[in-house]
């Protein structure tokens, strides 16, 4: 089923198009959900909390790009989820500090504030295809699974400061191509 | 705004490279690793596999998996001791590979709880101390994590399993290896994943015999059945407590009933890896667990109306037999959604895992021929505005459509040659004009109204098969129909069609009192609670029980436009014994009175009584009685009609009036 029948089913407040949705893209919110959260039933709960999420949004925000909506969601839920269950903990925030990380990419400069995070999106997509597959994912899980670097490292056999190295790497390339698009002043 | 935007923007990167890189998944390569003792290496690597498992999904599957260990798995032994088994040993042991399968599928199950088997019978569970996980003692002595972080309930789940199923000795059974065992069940717990989407092979099954107390576990998908474990019924309920701890009461009697070789009248297969089932369970406990699980879900909360349904994924079930026909409003539609339909408006709610855990054991059990029926809207309360017979008669009004037009309904009362009869109107709102819906004679009749979420009462009555012991259909005239069935039930359909079964229970005497329990058709918010029934006059045990009881003599005045008389011109007001004296003579007069009402208009004059109790309300009395005054000598009529031979003298402690009751017509 297109995404776009199924976007206008939640419109229309038609919920088969829940059943649709997990049809089509339930393993995908599951994967997501098991990339950031070990437990395997808080993963589940939160891919049920994004679709729902999905249902509730959509009316008002209908998605260019229901996959992508759904991972987003799915990440948000996982990753306060996550805030929660290591509230108090000690370091319990060490493994958010990847948002900040990202956000400085900028360095002193101001991203342009005509630039739309969707368009932006797109070029750093366009960028992580021109990378290989490890900085890719090693990106990817960082910043957007916002994982902890020493999971990273156990999972991809690194040391932690190759990890941290390569990533350092990587948000300068990002940085420089943002400048050079003139997203960055 | 600075360069918050960079992070949004990362949340559109492409979806298929989110996918790419969720194959890396961080914490579970860590999990295997932390157990192993080295790295598990990158991702697409089969993981470790297991000696054996019993598979607790979802709260509701069990089963035994045994498999050999997978390439890939590294580690050395790690050699532990079962300090709770005399079979405790300190060696590694293999396996028992003649009884288990020697393959176990690579799909990782969620939510497992482990169970070893070792080649002396033990089942052993592995738990570190202080963590909540359990690991699995894997063929090689490895030990591997199952769960993650545990929740109350997972914990209860394995607390029960360890306690039952620690050291028992696992046997070879009859029929092992071939499809299914033959012995003849008496029921099953059918544990599923519960995963809705699983289709895997998932899906094993955890049958309990009958006498025997055998715990076969088997593969469903093919009937392999790996072993067997003998439970004592006790231990039955322990795993049943544990699993589903709100169920708790309801095993226990499945146990017993198991092993008594009933209870349950239709247990049938059909569970699928989907959690299909049509377990039917002709009990009413499971009715009333659903009712109970209901009533705690969000979207009943949250204006849910209408029933539990048909094409859900999750339950597989088929929905009930909807005598109606009429359109369900809930549809639990897989997995944890429930989606509402009110006003041509869907709402969507996610069930709680908790709650699910309960649907997912009750629902599919809800499917009982002795209920038909199609569950309607959510009755919030039941309303019984009046619900009397003697001189009451009453004119119910109600927005019956929700149209903004309140409805009229009227009961009647009339006696003729002392049988009491009651008849139900419905009355026209434009027009006035009645139509008789049913007539009931000489028995107790309550009429009310069961107030739904969308302004759709139901009309029932609470009259024959109360009282007689014996199973009538009381049809009201459509569309008001209520038919009951076996008593106590009756179930009730409203102009919409949709039906409610209620029970009903109460006596047709004076001190009747009606509850009226809505046992299908969804939650009742205010649980009905027994409903007083002013039938009349109070009897002579109300009568003791009633505070500060006065009785207020008054002069007629007149007949107000429902036809009921108005006293409003108080003679004398009486307290306490002399009050109830005069009750009770009252009571006796109008035990022998002809309710001859067309006579009422003939005695202008009468007089009646307004007996009062501060916590029973007002009692109105117009019986055949008079008083005769003391002083002049006078009779005074309470009521209508002409004097006839004395049976009965009453005279008032302040000697006002004696009075003369209890003539008969």
């Amino acid at each position: 089923m297109e995404d776009s029948t199924i976007v206008k089913k939640i419109i229309d407040r038609d919920d088969t198009a829940i059943a649709d949705v997990m049809s089509k893209y339930g393993k995908y919110v599951r994967t997501i959900a098991r990339g950031i959260l070990s437990d395997e039933r808080d993963a589940e709960e939160c891919a049920n909390d994004a679709v729902l999420k999905a249902w509730e949004n959509i009316p008002q925000t209908a998605p260019d790009d229901l996959k992508s909506y759904l991972g987003m969601l799915t990440r948000n839920a996982c990753i306060s989820r996550k805030r929660l269950n290591s509230a108090g903990k000690r370091g319990g925030d060490a493994e958010f500090v990847s948002d900040d990380e990202i956000g400085e990419i900028a360095g002193n400069g101001t991203v342009s504030e005509t630039a739309e995070a969707a368009e932006l999106g797109r070029l750093i997509s366009r960028f992580l295809r021109e990378r290989d597959a490890a900085e890719r994912n090693l990106f990817i899980r960082r910043y957007w699974y916002g994982d902890r670097i020493s999971d990273i490292a156990a999972a991809f056999g690194m040391s932690e400061s190759a990890v941290k190295m390569k990533l350092k790497r990587t948000r300068d390339r990002l940085a420089a191509l943002l400048k050079k698009e003139g997203y960055v002043k | 705004m600075k360069n918050d935007i960079l992070k949004e923007a990362v949340m559109h990167i492409d979806a298929d490279l989110v996918e790419e890189a969720g194959a890396f998944s961080a914490g579970a390569q860590k999990a295997v690793k932390s157990r192993t003792g080295k790295r598990a290496g990158f991702p697409g690597r089969a993981v470790a596999t297991a000696a054996g498992v019993i598979l607790l999904a979802g709260g509701i599957t069990a089963g035994l998996i045994v498999g050999s260990r997978k390439p890939g798995l590294s580690g050395g032994p790690r050699v532990q001791s079962d300090p709770g088994s005399a079979n405790a040993t300190s060696s590694v042991a293999e396996p028992q590979s003649t009884v288990f399968p020697s393959e176990w599928s690579e799909n990782e199950p969620y939510r497992t709880i482990v169970l070893s088997a070792y080649p002396d019978g033990r089942l052993r569970f592995q738990t570190i101390a202080g963590t909540p996980k359990i690991e699995l003692a894997a063929s090689d002595g490895s030990f591997r994590p199952v769960l993650g972080t545990g929740r109350a309930d997972s914990l209860k789940n394995r607390k029960a399993l360890f306690k039952v199923f620690d050291g028992k000795q696992l046997q070879t059974v009859p029929g092992a290896g071939e499809n299914g065992i033959s012995a003849e069940k008496t029921f099953s717990i059918r544990l599923c994943r519960g995963e809705w989407d699983s289709g895997g092979d998932y899906s094993y099954v955890f049958d309990i015999y009958e006498g025997a107390g055998t715990a076969v576990v088997s593969n469903e998908s093919d009937g392999t059945v790996f072993g067997a474990v003998q439970l004592t019924t006790e231990e039955i309920s322990e795993i049943a407590k544990g699993i589903f701890p709100t169920l708790g009461t309801f095993l226990d009697a499945a146990a017993e009933s198991a092993l008594a070789g009933s209870a349950f009248a239709d247990v049938s297969d059909g569970t699928s890896p989907s959690g299909q089932s049509t377990v039917r369970i002709t009990d009413g406990i499971r009715i009333s667990k659903l009712v109970f699980a209901l009533k705690n879900l969000p979207v009943v909360e949250a204006d849910g109306d209408g029933g539990i349904s048909g094409s859900n994924v999750l339950f597989g079930f088929s929905g009930p037999e909807n005598g109606g026909g009429s359109a369900p409003d809930i549809s639990i539609i897989g997995g944890p959604y429930a989606s509402v339909r009110q006003g041509g408006v869907t709402k969507l709610f996610r069930i709680p895992r908790a709650q699910m855990s309960e649907l997912e054991m009750i629902v599919p059990d809800l499917v009982s021929p002795a209920f038909s029926g199609t569950p309607g809207s959510r009755i919030e309360k039941i309303i019984i505005p009046q619900a009397v017979y003697g001189l009451t008669v009453q004119r119910l009004e109600w927005d019956y459509n929700g149209d903004g037009t309140k409805d009229l309904f009227r009961l009647e009362t009339a006696s003729t040659s002392g049988i009491l009869r009651q008849t139900i109107y419905y009355v026209d709102a434009e027009t006035g004009s009645e139509t008789q819906l049913c007539v009931f004679n000489d028995i107790f009749v309550g009429i009310g109204f069961i107030e739904g979420d969308e302004g759709s009462p139901v009309l029932f009555d609470c009259g024959e098969g109360l009282t007689s012991g014996e199973n009538r259909n009381a049809t009201l005239s459509e569309p008001y129909a209520a038919t009951f069935l076996a008593e106590p039930f009756a179930k009730i359909s409203t102009r919409g069609g949709k039906p409610y079964l209620v029970s009903v229970n109460g006596e047709g005497d004076d001190s009747a009192s009606v509850t009226a329990t809505v046992i299908y058709g969804n939650v009742v918010k205010e649980f009905l609670k027994p409903v007083p029934v002013r039938s009349g006059l109070p009897d002579e045990r109300i009568l003791s029980s009633l505070d500060n009881f006065r009785a207020e003599v008054c002069f007629r005045s007149g007949t107000n436009e429902n036809g009921t008389i108005r006293f409003n011109e108080r003679v004398n007001t009486l307290y306490g014994d002399a009050a109830k004296a005069l009750y009770r003579a009252s009571l006796s007069a109008a035990a022998n009175a002809d309710y001859g009402q067309s006579r009422i208009e003939e005695v202008p004059d009468s007089v009646g009584i307004v007996f009062i109790s501060e916590n029973n309300g007002e009692y109105y009395f117009c019986g055949r009685v008079a008083f005769q005054s003391r002083e002049s000598g006078e009779y005074m009529e309470l009521s209508y009609g002409s004097l006839h031979s004395e049976t009965q003298r009453f005279v008032a402690d302040d000697g006002t009036y004696e009075m003369i009751a209890g003539l008969a017509g």
